[in-house]
């Protein structure tokens, strides 16, 4: 398997993870929702957040090739990166959200901008590697 | 619902799927990384330029493509903030259809590469768009929910005109004639191509939350709702 098919791989795994966690939000069931035992406390916003960003992930993953995506899954880790230190520093989003991100949205935060600017850095290697 | 026990089993569930998944991901990513070799590896040179930047995008198409989003950004929050305003202001609310249109017009514009032309003309309409946002939001038009006195600043006319101020700071370098594909602009070059998608993530994210909060009533912000001032639309 190449960098390339990784990059896709991880693309698809945090689109995947991110749709669900919106569309299950919608649900409130008690993994995910806004009840107050809910594992991953979000609400609406958050949940639409979640499934605009999975799909753009997935578009990153199926929609683009090689460099730009490489490139793409840098910037997605970018995103994330700008989310996790908003949502870090203003758990409600500065009152947007209703309901206070907990530790595992900050985990979920974090987690995708990391490897996505570590999958994308080095799939950016390896493209420009191929170009030569 | 799961007991407390369960709670406890299952927490951080997905971001244990993120988490391991990346870990995974990653390592197999740094073990399978093509060595360099040759005499770059060996004198600890980078890339050739020329080589490693042939699928980037030059500067200004990246810089279109990021216009573009934020004028199809402002575009979608007019043209959803529209039928409300309709009920509003009656035929002043054509005001919006006008804006959603001028501004996803100028996308495709915009995507043929930004020309000084165009960049004059989208900078003059959305600084024309701006200004009449600011005027209501500080002396107020004459009708309306809110006439005689200026409107609360919502989240979606909040998104929108940042959107339009982005916008404009971007099509300077285009006005002022800056040679964006000047080849020892490297840097910039993998810098605009990366904020592709943080920047037009940002802004569909903030245009779908405007979108949301347009929806369900909350355009002029929740004050606003919550006093009735606002007509929603029906």
């Amino acid at each position: 398997m190449s960098n390339q098919n990784t990059s896709m791989m991880w693309a698809t795994l945090a689109g995947i993870v991110l749709v669900a966690a919106g569309l299950l939000g919608f649900l409130n069931t008690s993994i995910i929702g806004s009840g107050s035992g809910a594992l991953i406390a979000t609400d609406n916003i958050h949940n639409i957040v979640h499934l605009v960003t999975g799909l753009i992930a997935l578009y990153i993953a199926f929609g683009l090739k090689g460099q730009q995506q490489a490139t793409a899954v840098l910037g997605f880790g970018v995103l994330y990166l700008v989310i996790f230190v908003a949502v870090l520093a203003s758990p409600t989003l500065f009152g947007i959200f209703s309901v206070a991100a907990n530790a595992p949205i900050h985990v979920i935060h974090i987690a995708v901008a990391v490897v996505s600017l570590a999958v994308g850095y080095m799939a950016r290697g390896s493209a420009t590697m191929m170009a030569r | 619902m799961i007991g407390h026990g369960g709670h406890e089993s299952v927490e951080l569930l997905a971001a244990v799927v993120l988490v391991v998944g990346g870990g995974i991901v990653t390592l197999r990513m740094f073990l399978t990384r093509p060595r360099r070799t040759g005499p770059a590896a060996s004198s600890g040179r980078g890339p050739e330029p020329g080589h490693a930047q042939a699928e980037l995008p030059s500067v200004r198409r990246s810089l279109s493509v990021i216009l573009a989003g934020l004028s199809g950004g402002a575009a979608v929050i007019h043209l959803a903030a529209a039928p409300s305003h309709y009920v509003e202001l009656g035929d002043l609310g054509a005001g919006f259809l006008v804006a959603a249109a001028f501004q996803a017009a100028w996308i495709r514009w915009c995507l043929a590469g930004p020309s000084r032309r165009a960049a004059l003309v989208g900078i003059t309409g959305n600084v024309a768009i701006a200004l009449a946002w600011a005027y209501t939001r500080t002396i107020g038009l004459p009708i309306g929910p809110f006439a005689g006195g200026p409107e609360p600043v919502g989240l979606p006319d909040g998104a929108s005109v940042a959107f339009e101020a982005l916008l404009v700071l971007g099509l300077l370098p285009v006005v002022r004639k800056v040679d964006l594909g000047a080849a020892h602009r490297r840097l910039l070059r993998e810098a605009a191509s990366i904020a592709i998608v943080p920047v037009v993530g940002l802004v569909i994210v903030v245009t779908s939350l405007a979108t949301v909060a347009i929806a369900v009533g909350l355009d002029h912000g929740a004050d606003a709702h919550v006093t009735g001032a606002h007509v929603a639309a029906p």
